[in-house]
């Protein structure tokens, strides 16, 4: 099956415990035995943002993955991609429960990773409409070009409210308030020039995630604040 | 089945990497039937190494004195520090007597999906390290991991406008290694840095 790393931590003293999103299962955890052993040919680790496929092995509750193979080239990702990977994981871990298919959801974090490794990104377009995905895999989606209680379609200038629950609202102060340029912008996946549209965007996103993965920092939101450069660091280019 | 001590000698031996019970029962018995003194010295240096091993407040690395050997070294080049990730990785860089500079040992590397910071990692320490000190190049000697990439780039903005010379460790091929069994990551980036071959 397709699947893509999440996160890898150390089990045991040669082992890793590897959480994936698979096309089939959603997410899952395997016991990757050996790999982390010093001084003897162990089959090299899975590493996050490459699409794999393997085959489950096992009997147990906790199976191990096998027959893992690249499916395309890897994203390399560096810099402030990186860090929006790493965000990508931690939300998916934060927010999914083991077990549930989601193909739809696994096909959007391929595609965000494949624009996350391009050279001139908008990475606030591309986690804006990673985030939606997420919100309706998790059956929470909103319309976001009509308000739910008049039917109307929105208008760039004028103010409305977001409820989490029922969506998007003309006159019913509640939730959070955001302008119809916002949120036509999240709509059709645009950038937005203006710097307070683009943190109303990032924070009516957060209010809409909050039910589902908690109040807790985001550390990859903290390695993202701390300005990792959004052109790639590798060294090499620089020092050939 | 035996005393309470010897219980408890079991649970304690059991603190060691790959060590599970069988092997903490059969370390105690060693101990206890073939080598009492062996013990008395292994209890005796595990406790004065625990009062006597600091960290050498210059690289952070273990030491006796405020500045380890290495730190203390007048031969060494001043003007190179290397960054790593771990004891570990500090021995096997000192061990390939490939590098003569001074190191600075960080507390692992960022990993954001465990929780592990900056500050965890003591980039505070490395920051105070670089103040004032002759240091012109710094060689960044992290994983070839996501993390040790993440490690790298924070590092990097962190030393902008520093007008440090900054290297990092080269990623590629290792001695030995058939192409036909490198995985896509490893030839993606050996592909990436290679270099013109010079006479």
């Amino acid at each position: 099956m397709d699947a893509f790393v999440l996160h890898a931590r150390p089990w045991r003293d040669t082992s890793l415990m590897v959480d994936w999103l698979t096309e089939e299962f959603g997410w899952i955890t395997t016991v990757q035995r050996g790999v982390r052993q010093i001084g003897k040919k162990s089959p090299p680790r899975p590493m996050a943002f490459h699409r794999l496929t393997m085959q489950l092995a096992g009997r147990g509750e906790l199976k191990t993955a096998t027959q893992i193979e690249s499916v395309a080239a890897p994203h390399l990702l560096t810099g402030q991609a990186l860090a929006v990977g790493f965000y990508f994981n931690e939300l998916l871990l934060r927010a999914l429960h083991r077990n549930a298919s989601l193909p739809d959801l696994f096909h959007a974090y391929a595609r965000s990773l494949e624009q996350l490794a391009q050279p001139a990104v908008e990475f606030g377009v591309v986690i804006r409409r990673f985030e939606c995905d997420l919100l309706i895999e998790l059956g929470v989606g909103i319309d976001w070009r009509h308000t739910v209680d008049s039917g109307q379609t929105l208008a760039a200038e004028q103010m409305y409210w977001i409820d989490a629950q029922q969506g998007i609202l003309s006159d019913h102060p509640t939730g959070f308030s955001a302008s119809g340029r916002v949120l036509m912008a999240i709509a059709d996946h645009l950038p937005l020039d203006i710097a307070a549209d683009r943190r109303c965007a990032r924070d009516l996103m957060h209010y809409l995630l909050r039910p589902h993965v908690g109040t807790a920092l985001f550390h990859s939101r903290a390695l993202w604040q701390a300005g990792l450069p959004a052109a790639p660091s590798t060294l090499m280019e620089k020092n050939p | 089945m035996f005393s309470p001590k010897f219980t408890e000698l079991v649970h304690a031996l059991r603190c060691l990497p790959s060590v599970g019970q069988k092997s903490a029962q059969r370390m105690a018995l060693h101990l206890l039937e073939r080598d009492r003194l062996g013990a008395e010295i292994l209890a005796r240096v595990i406790s004065q190494s625990l009062q006597v091993i600091g960290r050498c407040e210059q690289c952070r690395i273990f030491s006796e004195t405020k500045k380890c050997s290495v730190c203390m070294d007048s031969t060494r080049n001043v003007t190179q520090l290397c960054i790593v990730e771990s004891p570990t990785d500090w021995i096997a860089i000192e061990q390939s007597g490939a590098y003569q500079g001074l190191y600075f040992l960080l507390s692992g590397r960022l990993s954001p999906l465990d929780g592990v910071g900056p500050h965890e990692i003591g980039i505070d320490q490395l920051m105070a390290r670089l103040e004032d000190s002759p240091v012109e190049e710094i060689i960044i000697a992290t994983s070839a991991t996501l993390e040790g990439e993440a490690t790298t780039a924070y590092i990097m903005e962190m030393l902008k406008n520093k007008h440090y010379h900054i290297t990092r460790l080269a990623q590629g091929i290792p001695m030995g290694g058939e192409l036909e069994y490198l995985d896509a990551h490893t030839l993606s980036l050996a592909l990436k840095s290679r270099r013109t071959i010079e006479d």
